[in-house]
């Protein structure tokens, strides 16, 4: 992926204490979990299924609230109260392994979807879109439907929908997982391009040693708990 | 891409169940459309067989021209100052020639009412026993000039046959008042009357006359009853039933077109619950999300009530070929009927669409995403 230069006096992203429980108590996906990201960072969390990556990312990104502990953005709680849509839509962009790309949609039309809450000018989000489809190689397939379009591609098109609105963080769950080794590390290269080029912070869950040897930093997890990498 | 872009694709996304709500709703305000016309159509029918005739008051003993009142309110009802006309008559349901429920109405020959008609052949005479066929009872009993009907037991000669613009009119049959009641036993009683007030020199005046003369006879014969023209139409039994069996018919259609529009979009909601916790997840507000469904749910709803419209224009004209049905045309029906079946398509889209609406935009990306 390549290595950007991090800038370790600031925090993006603080984790203190962060616990999640399911099903009134009965399932601790997250155990007192502290650590932090720094901008232009790119993390990467591995560990057994069950060990809390995915409840992790969930939480980093907005899409569940924890049950307690602090998670703070850019220094500001993510705690109810605060736009959590506005958050997801401005500062995370979010890759996952099944790509989730709307099935009807064309590729620049995908790209576009985060776009809704930031940009009202139908032209200029399309334009965008489309300069963001040129930076993940994909300027001739911007028509096409990700029916026709390979894994890698719309892997490609998810990472290009992630970076829709200028994202301080990208939050990726297993991004290679659903590829072959050739796409997987297209997607690993696409992803390092835009942590030094864009100086984007990305965090990554991965089971690919590829992957997790390409990022400045490597998180243990198991148990919902961090149990090794966490010296920031 | 807009978002009205994306409201498109999703319901072009599935076209069986988009055509068949739009169909479903489509019946729904056709249904309402067409017992509206309808039964404005028997009202417009009705309070035409009044107005056409130049009166301006009517007077009976309970709204219907059954009842039994002395024919000598006649003389006094003509001794009121602003009274122009008063034309006495009698009227029931009878049976004619074997067949039942037909009109038969009670006349002088010198009304108003007969010298309006188009005849082929004469009017009848004043003590005789003959009869005036309306063309579309004449065509049901296969009768014509000179033909013989059976009257409560009696023999009439048809003289004639009129034509009136009024399709209610041509479906009655008209006699000599004195033959009516010969024929019910009751001389010298009539039904009630039909009051044509001195015209003014004009709209207003002419009113003022109609509110005099009204307070007047309210006020020597308060045991009757005394209606402009145009509310007694409004106020008839066969007309407010009508119109209440037109409404109840109408809310139950339209009960079951947001039950249909529910279940679609609850369908809808379910089956994109991923989609919708992507949407959420990519920084879409529940407000958007919320707008997203509701605009599927009313576009639906809308191309329903258009389709219901043209399906009451075509359902209501083909009635109309018959000429006996013509009361039914929807040709003249007030543009509100058009526009509130509009409105109507509207504010089922709404109904049927809020709660599932609200339904998606409470989901939790995290759990919409994991859901399979």
């Amino acid at each position: 992926m390549g290595r950007n230069v991090v800038d370790r006096r600031a925090d993006l992203v603080a984790v203190r204490g962060l616990t999640k429980v399911y099903d009134r108590g009965t399932v601790q996906a997250l155990r007192g979990v502290d650590f932090v990201v720094h901008p232009g960072e790119v993390v990467a969390i591995i560990g057994p299924s069950g060990s809390g990556k995915s409840t992790l990312l969930n939480l980093l990104g907005g899409l569940d609230r924890p049950t307690s502990g602090e998670l703070l953005f850019d220094g500001v709680p993510l705690a109810a109260g605060r736009d959590t849509d506005r958050f997801r839509a401005t500062r995370v962009g979010f890759v996952f392994q099944t790509f989730q790309l709307l099935p009807t949609l064309t590729a620049v039309q995908n790209v576009q979807i985060p776009m809704f809450e930031v940009e009202r000018a139908p032209g200029r989000r399309r334009a965008k879109a489309e300069a963001l489809l040129r930076l993940v190689g994909l300027p001739h397939r911007m028509r096409h439907l990700p029916a026709q379009l390979s894994v890698g591609e719309r892997q490609r098109v998810a990472i290009a929908r992630a970076l829709a609105n200028d994202p301080a963080l990208i939050l990726a769950d297993e991004p290679t997982g659903s590829l072959d080794s050739r796409a997987a590390a297209e997607v690993t290269e696409l992803l390092g391009t835009v942590n030094r080029q864009r100086g984007t912070t990305i965090v990554i869950i991965t089971h690919d040693p590829d992957v997790a040897a390409s990022a400045h930093r490597v998180i243990q997890m198991r148990d919902g708990r961090i149990v090794a990498g966490n010296a920031a | 891409m807009t978002q009205f872009s994306l409201v498109l694709s999703a319901i072009w996304r599935r076209p069986l169940r988009s055509v068949l709500t739009v169909l479903g709703v489509g019946v729904a305000l056709g249904t309402f459309l067409s017992f509206q016309s309808l039964a404005w159509g028997l009202e417009n029918n009705w309070s035409g067989l009044y107005r056409d005739k130049n009166t301006d008051l009517i007077v009976t003993q309970d709204t219907t021209f059954a009842g039994t009142v002395s024919q000598n309110v006649g003389d006094v009802l003509r001794g009121l100052p602003g009274v122009g006309t008063v034309a006495p008559l009698l009227w029931g349901l009878s049976t004619v020639d074997g067949q039942g429920g037909v009109p038969l109405t009670g006349w002088d020959p010198d009304a108003a009412t007969l010298s309006r008609l188009t005849v082929r052949g004469r009017r009848f005479g004043p003590n005789a026993r003959e009869a005036l066929l309306g063309a579309y009872v004449a065509r049901r009993l296969g009768k014509a000039v000179g033909d013989v009907v059976l009257i409560g037991g009696q023999q009439i000669k048809v003289v004639g046959v009129f034509t009136s613009d009024n399709v209610l009119e041509m479906q009655s049959v008209y006699i000599p008042l004195t033959l009516f009641q010969r024929l019910r036993g009751t001389p010298g009683v009539v039904g009630g009357f039909y009051v044509a007030v001195v015209r003014g020199k004009d709209e207003k005046a002419t009113r003022a006359t109609i509110t005099m003369v009204s307070r007047e006879i309210k006020a020597r014969f308060p045991e009757l009853a005394t209606d402009r023209t145009e509310d007694f139409a409004r106020n008839n039994e066969v007309v407010g039933l009508t119109r209440t069996t037109a409404w109840g018919m109408s809310v139950i259609a339209f009960v079951v077109a947001v039950l249909g529009v529910v279940n679609t979009m609850s369908m809808a909601v379910l089956e994109r619950t991923r989609e919708i916790g992507l949407l959420r997840a990519l920084g879409w507000r529940r407000r958007r999300v919320l707008g997203l469904l509701l605009s599927e749910s009313v576009l639906l709803t809308m191309v329903g009530g258009g389709l219901g419209i043209a399906l009451a224009i075509i359902g209501l004209r083909l009635l109309a070929r018959d000429p006996e049905m013509r009361l039914l045309a929807i040709t003249g029906s007030p543009p509100r009927f058009y526009a509130e079946t509009i409105a109507m398509g509207l504010v089922l889209g709404l109904l049927g669409g809020v709660l599932p609406a609200y339904r998606a935009a409470r989901i939790s990306p995290a759990e919409a995403l994991r859901y399979e």
